[in-house]
């Protein structure tokens, strides 16, 4: 592995200090230029996604150019060793990001006598938008033509299915047509609507082989729809923690008491739903095992779940939060209130650990069926 | 028999294009040729070799290991030079060695600087300012210097000089007298095998033609020559790939098929490499 860092960090030679410090220079001297300043205010930001972003970019430009991964494939290393390699690469990129932001701001504060504007959110939110690239950026990278067409056909569905939808849904409130029976029958219009649009497109284009592309999107279908009932019944919590907040409880007992009324109330009303939402959950994480375990039978389809598996953790994120949020969300109550924010921060790391084992799992499983040879 | 690489029945099916069921050997000590037309899967036989593509079915086993399973231990005996130059072109020769030399256990640096003087490879230039042939040689400098059991070249001589080639084949043939390493050579031209392989196996359409000592398979052969007017629909029936034109017909033939010709005024001659690949692809 060391061997492997230190096989990119030479590939890149001096590159890996002029483009942080080029990066550096160039957003610097916006502090100096008054009508810019505002732009400076942003300068975390275009550090932490310019500095890895361009030496990443660095790095793969001369791969993709004349393929030199090829090099590393025969050399006596493991692919996934190749992989995690890169990961550990482009996270050190990432932080070469940290001692320029405070390098940046250290000045701005020294040379112009103001105070700091950095704050950990940012930054955290930041670290978010940097671990979305590294997840997209590898497996992106080793994508297959035919694999591309695949995505754009799910793609195509999910934007038709989109718009079809939103189509139907402003007409039955025009009508004031709006109870749940209509709505599913909208959305079943939307999907076939959509499907046999994306259909049409391909046949247009790609004439013998438009039938491969209905099976990914069913799948995609079958993604969506989940997607879409964890975030239907996330709002649902959601709704009940603001009837639930705006109660006049004072006690601890009566504040679990009705937190508990509540869940049971929604658990008895919804109670369909959390059955979808509870097989839906089940279905993904068996889908994220066939993935682990299954290479060639349902490359295309793995690939669709890899894309939408940070909607999908997102939702399941959030709807973890409200759900542990309506048991727990009185501020004054100290102790239950840090077991929350701990839960929080337990399930944001699991989240992100999730995140980069399906990133680098779509890598192997790409570099594994050779992107030139697909 | 102690084989160096097996492939028993591997299948390999892309869109368009099936590598199907293939099976051949070779054993410690001696050099293949694996020849075959453009296309016919040489290349995706090499890759699956080397593990760089996932097959759908069969069995590769190098040095008694499997190819996937084992793949660090095995990639660390076999010396791999690709069709094509894909090293950092922005690399010295010299840095690009230093990438690639740590993750050989057995790396041989006075190994690689010999190569280097007998290529005139120059350390300090860069890979970018190489020309074809030259990168090549890089290529085949970096294979050799880590004291590989197995050399797997894929087309290695395609951008070489008449004299490179040849002494490219002296190095070779100089790199197996200790009798225990082998070579499988990849190439389009057959008379670099005519020199030094002792094993050829022929691929076509991505089916294994033949796969056998070199001097049987010339042995078994032969070229026939004769009046086109002896070649009836039987007669044809025996012959692997004829030529027809003004002057008469030439084709291929089995040894022993060949006293189907006994009453007829023909010519016979000992095949080349190429003559038999080329017959074989018509057939």
């Amino acid at each position: 592995m060391f061997k492997l860092i230190m096989a990119d960090i030479k590939v890149l030679g001096n590159r890996i200090w002029q483009i942080p410090i080029g990066v550096f220079l160039f957003i610097f001297s916006f502090s100096f230029i008054p009508n810019l300043e505002e732009v400076y205010k942003i300068h975390h930001l275009i550090y932490s996604v310019l500095i890895p972003g361009l030496l990443t970019y660095e790095l793969l430009r001369d791969e993709q150019k004349h393929g030199s991964e090829s090099v590393f494939m025969t050399l006596p290393v493991c692919k996934k060793t190749c992989i995690l390699g890169r990961y550990i690469v482009i996270s050190l990129f990432c932080s070469l990001s940290i001692p320029v932001i405070y390098l940046s701001e250290y000045l701005h504060i020294t040379m112009h006598a103001k105070e700091s504007i950095i704050e950990f959110s940012r930054i955290g939110s930041i670290s978010i938008g940097v671990l979305l690239v590294i997840y997209y950026t590898l497996p992106v990278y080793y994508y297959t033509k035919k694999l591309m067409r695949s995505m754009g056909a799910s793609a195509l569905f999910l934007t038709a299915l989109l718009i079809i939808t939103d189509i139907l849904y402003s007409h039955s409130y025009r009508l004031s047509l709006d109870n749940n029976t209509l709505i599913w029958y909208f959305k079943f219009s939307g999907i076939i609507a959509s499907l046999v649009l994306v259909l049409k497109v391909f046949e247009h284009f790609y004439k013998n082989i438009a039938d491969r592309y209905t099976n990914d999107i069913i799948y995609t279908t079958i993604i969506f729809l989940t997607i879409d009932r964890i975030a239907a019944f996330q709002n649902m919590l959601l709704n009940y923690i603001s009837v639930n907040k705006n109660l006049e409880i004072f006690l601890k007992s009566e504040k679990h008491i009705g937190s508990y009324l509540l869940f049971t109330a929604l658990s008895s009303k919804h109670g369909l739903d959390l059955i979808i939402v509870g097989i839906s959950l089940l279905i993904v994480i068996f889908l994220l095992f066939v993935f682990h375990k299954n290479f060639n039978d349902k490359f295309n389809r793995n690939m669709i779940l890899y894309i939408l598996s940070p909607v999908i953790l997102f939702h399941v994120f959030s709807f973890l939060i409200s759900f542990h949020s309506m048991i727990f969300y009185y501020p004054g109550d100290e102790f239950y209130w840090n077991i929350h924010l701990l839960l929080i921060y337990m399930i944001f790391v699991v989240s992100i650990i999730v995140f980069i084992m399906i990133s680098v799992r779509a890598s192997i499983y790409l570099l594994k069926n050779d992107r030139r040879h697909s | 028999m102690n084989k160096i690489l097996e492939i028993n029945g591997v299948t390999k099916e892309f869109e368009g294009f099936k590598l199907d069921n293939i099976s051949f050997g070779l054993e410690k000590g001696y050099i293949m040729g694996f020849i075959g037309p453009n296309g016919a899967g040489k290349t995706t036989t090499i890759r699956l070799i080397m593990n760089l593509l996932k097959k759908d079915s069969g069995d590769i086993k190098i040095f008694g290991m499997d190819n996937s399973k084992d793949e660090v231990a095995i990639k660390d005996r076999i010396g791999f030079v690709y069709e094509e130059s894909y090293f950092y072109e922005h690399l010295t020769v010299k840095k690009m060695k230093d990438i690639i030399a740590p993750f050989y256990s057995r790396w041989d640096d006075e190994k690689f600087d010999e190569y280097c003087s007998v290529f005139g490879l120059l350390p300090n230039k860069k890979i970018r300012d190489l020309s074809k042939g030259t990168k090549m040689k890089f290529s085949l400098a970096v294979a050799l210097s880590h004291n590989a059991e197995l050399l797997i070249l894929d087309e290695p001589t395609s951008g070489l000089d008449p004299v490179f080639r040849d002494k490219l084949m002296d190095i070779l043939r100089e790199e197996i007298q200790d009798e225990n390493k082998s070579i499988l050579f990849s190439t389009h031209i057959t008379s670099d095998l005519e020199k030094i392989a002792d094993y050829i196996t022929f691929i076509n359409n991505g089916r294994i033609v033949f796969s056998d000592q070199k001097d049987v398979l010339l042995e078994n052969y032969k070229i026939i020559k004769g009046d086109s007017g002896i070649l009836t629909g039987e007669i044809k029936s025996e012959l692997l790939g004829v030529k027809e034109n003004r002057f008469g017909f030439e084709a291929l033939c089995n040894v022993e098929k060949q006293n189907v010709f006994s009453q007829f005024e023909i010519v016979t001659e000992k095949p080349t490499l190429e003559q038999m690949m080329v017959y074989m692809q018509n057939k």
